[in-house]
């Protein structure tokens, strides 16, 4: 049997149209991705996937109930083979995708590339990002040690004073108006089977939107030529993701993760706080009244959501000013401020 | 960078990925060799019936919640002259007589020596059990105390 | 028009081919060994331990009980002043066996009818086995039976 006897035999049966695998990999890029600094554009997608797995591993072991979740945990961490190794990887790449996910923003924020006609990739990103928090927010709250369940408990409350809705929607969260075993349930729900969904979802659309609209062009820069993203491209992301994996391991390695004391719901420890990405909205609300610090803060999202639009009608008002990027580095800047302040305290 | 040199890049940085993915065979081997020793000693008592009951009653009284599954120790109290942690029960059975452990369960420890004496009073105290546990309870929880044996295990690392 | 990359020679270009090919199988089969056994449940080794199951007054002359433990399910069976003990698993498909004297045999299965005798042989039904004999002793009035025991897998 050749091998030119089982492709036709594939060819007949799957009637891909060849180009539709030739035409994405001999896509041609612009010649100013060439570097490897641009080859971390697949990094959020590679962490992204990385948690897929580990996740998925997870959940062989974990037990959403309350009397058995931390036990669980524990058991993960310290009884089953590498259970310390897939839980070490999950909770390191999370916090790698948070890094990986900023740089990104970072880099479209600066080159621009959120401009017409791709604010809709932009909208889906910053989607993304929140989705991302929801993630992160959603995962800590299912280790059920003193930490997790007294985070999870104070972030919850803040839903709410959101007027109007809030207590709605925090029963809605709960299952309940005060944490019950419905919680942890919903929490998990939330973590493995609605975010992972929507996320799904909105990578395909932004990774589509790409593919339509062809890599942005950079601003100021002239050249002409490209070059295909497979082989070479793929190589270069290839090796960006290896390196990634390998820092992970020797991490988790080296600092394998551990666990509190269970969770006592009617002992609040002396010092809870959130993960550090949440530091800057923790921060800014112990500042400033939480009425205050709610409206502030959708209006912060909103104005992240709605930056392509924003950003072009400050070019319009002063043209070649810049006007978008200080805003933009400043408000990088502010949330930086607040997020070392509540680091050092 | 060539295509064929990128080829060789990624092929190297995969064998060092698998070199790194043995050596985690032999921690988790070392992790899993330390977990089951401090496991024994939880289970020592398992198949004498005091000794279960005892440590049934460990649990069920919460004690693991502040002295650590098994008495391991481990939960922090901020400035406790115990090096700042709520101490561990494995060497109860060499430092009190039967007698003393049970009127130390009965009364509680309701002030816990500072280690900086110009420092905060550390916030966790012993209740007092004598109106909770006593007679038979009081007896296999003794037992079960005295069974403990402290283990090598290294100390986790601290949670991020 | 896309940049020509240039490309090794041929052999070159196969050596990177094929030393890419190894190395990436093997990362790839470290991590699937590494989350296979991650999956893989331990089991621990079965052993035997002696367990007090009963007094032996609870068994009158040619009668029979079955008693379930945390660690196991024994029948316990008096043939004429002799106590027999055996595993209360039918050996068909796993369901628990019923005392229930007949003319032939003393225990039933109630989840396909297969029966067994008093010496643990099959009388009738789909059972391919006969039970699994136990040891018993007796000691001071109560019956001790030595049945193999397994610790529960993790996570307990």
């Amino acid at each position: 049997m050749s091998t030119t006897t089982l492709r036709r035999w594939l060819a007949a049966r799957l009637p891909i149209p060849p180009h539709w695998f030739e035409k994405p990999l001999k896509e041609e890029l612009p010649i100013h991705l060439k570097t490897w600094i641009w080859a971390f554009g697949g990094t959020p997608l590679l962490f992204f996937m990385i948690q897929v797995a580990t996740g998925i591993l997870l959940t062989f072991y974990y037990v959403p109930y309350p009397p058995h979740a931390y036990e669980s945990v524990r058991q993960i961490t310290f009884g089953i083979r590498f259970g310390w190794f897939v839980r070490g990887i999950h909770q390191a790449a999370s916090q790698l995708m948070f890094v990986a996910v900023l740089l990104h923003m970072i880099r479209v924020f600066a080159t621009r590339a959120y401009r017409a006609p791709r604010e809709l990739t932009w909208v889906f990103g910053v989607s993304l990002f929140l989705l991302t928090l929801g993630f992160a927010f959603t995962g800590y709250s299912l280790v059920y040690d003193q930490l997790s369940y007294w985070a999870t408990t104070v972030g919850t409350n803040m839903i709410a004073e959101v007027p109007l809705i809030g207590k709605p929607l925090l029963y809605l969260l709960r299952g309940g108006p005060d944490v019950n075993p419905n919680t942890l349930s919903r929490l998990y729900n939330f973590h493995i089977g609605v975010v992972p969904t929507l996320f799904v979802l909105l990578v395909g659309m932004h990774l589509l939107l790409i593919r339509l609209h062809g890599v942005a062009p950079l601003e100021g820069d002239k050249r002409r030529e490209t070059y295909h993203f497979f082989p070479d491209h793929a190589l270069r992301e290839i090796a960006v993701g290896l390196v990634a994996m390998f820092a992970i391991v020797v991490y988790v390695m080296l600092h394998p993760p551990s666990l509190g004391e269970r969770a006592d719901p009617n002992l609040t420890p002396p010092h809870i706080r959130p993960e550090w990405y949440f530091f800057p909205s923790y921060r800014w609300l112990k500042i400033v009244p939480l009425q205050v610090g709610l409206w502030t803060s959708v209006a912060f999202v909103t104005s992240m959501l709605l930056w392509p639009w924003i950003d072009a009608a400050l070019e319009r008002l002063a043209p070649r000013r810049r006007l978008g990027m200080i805003i933009g580095v400043a408000g990088w800047l502010f949330t930086l401020v607040l997020l070392v302040w509540e680091a050092l305290s | 960078m060539t295509v064929t040199a990128q080829k060789f890049l990624v092929a190297f940085l995969s064998l060092t990925l698998f070199a790194a993915l043995i050596a985690v065979g032999g921690i988790d081997a070392q992790r899993r060799a330390q977990a089951a020793k401090a496991r024994q000693i939880a289970q020592a008592g398992a198949l004498d019936p005091q000794l279960e009951r005892g440590r049934m009653i460990f649990v069920k009284y919460s004690c693991n919640a502040c002295h650590g599954m098994s008495g391991a120790g481990g939960i922090k109290n901020l400035n406790a002259q115990t090096g700042g942690e709520i101490n561990g029960l494995t060497r109860v059975s060499e430092t009190y007589t039967r007698q003393e452990l049970m009127e130390r369960v009965r009364n509680g420890v309701p002030n816990v020596d500072k280690a900086d004496p110009t420092g905060p009073d550390p916030p966790l105290r012993m209740p007092p059990f004598k109106d909770l546990i006593g007679g038979q309870e009081m007896d296999d929880l003794a037992a079960y105390l005295f069974s403990l044996r402290p283990v090598e295990t290294s100390k986790p690392s601290e949670t991020w | 028009m896309a940049q020509d990359i240039p490309r090794g020679s041929g052999r070159r270009e196969f050596l990177a081919n094929l030393v890419l090919g190894i190395a990436g199988l093997l990362s790839v089969g470290g991590f699937a060994s590494r989350l296979f056994e991650f999956l893989y449940p331990v089991v621990p080794p079965e052993r035997l331990i002696e367990v007090p199951v009963a007094g032996r007054d609870q068994i009158p002359r040619n009668g029979g009980i079955v008693v379930n433990l945390p660690a196991g399910h024994v029948a316990l069976v008096d043939a004429a002043g002799e106590l027999r003990a055996f595993s209360a698993v039918c050996t068909h498909l796993g369901c628990i066996i019923k005392w229930q004297p007949e003319a032939h045999s003393v225990w039933f299965c109630p989840c396909h009818k297969g029966t067994y005798d008093r010496n643990g042989h099959v009388v009738s039904g789909p059972p391919p086995r006969p039970l699994q004999r136990y040891e018993v002793a007796i000691r001071k009035g109560k019956v001790y039976v030595k049945i193999p025991y397994r610790p529960p897998v993790l996570p307990a």
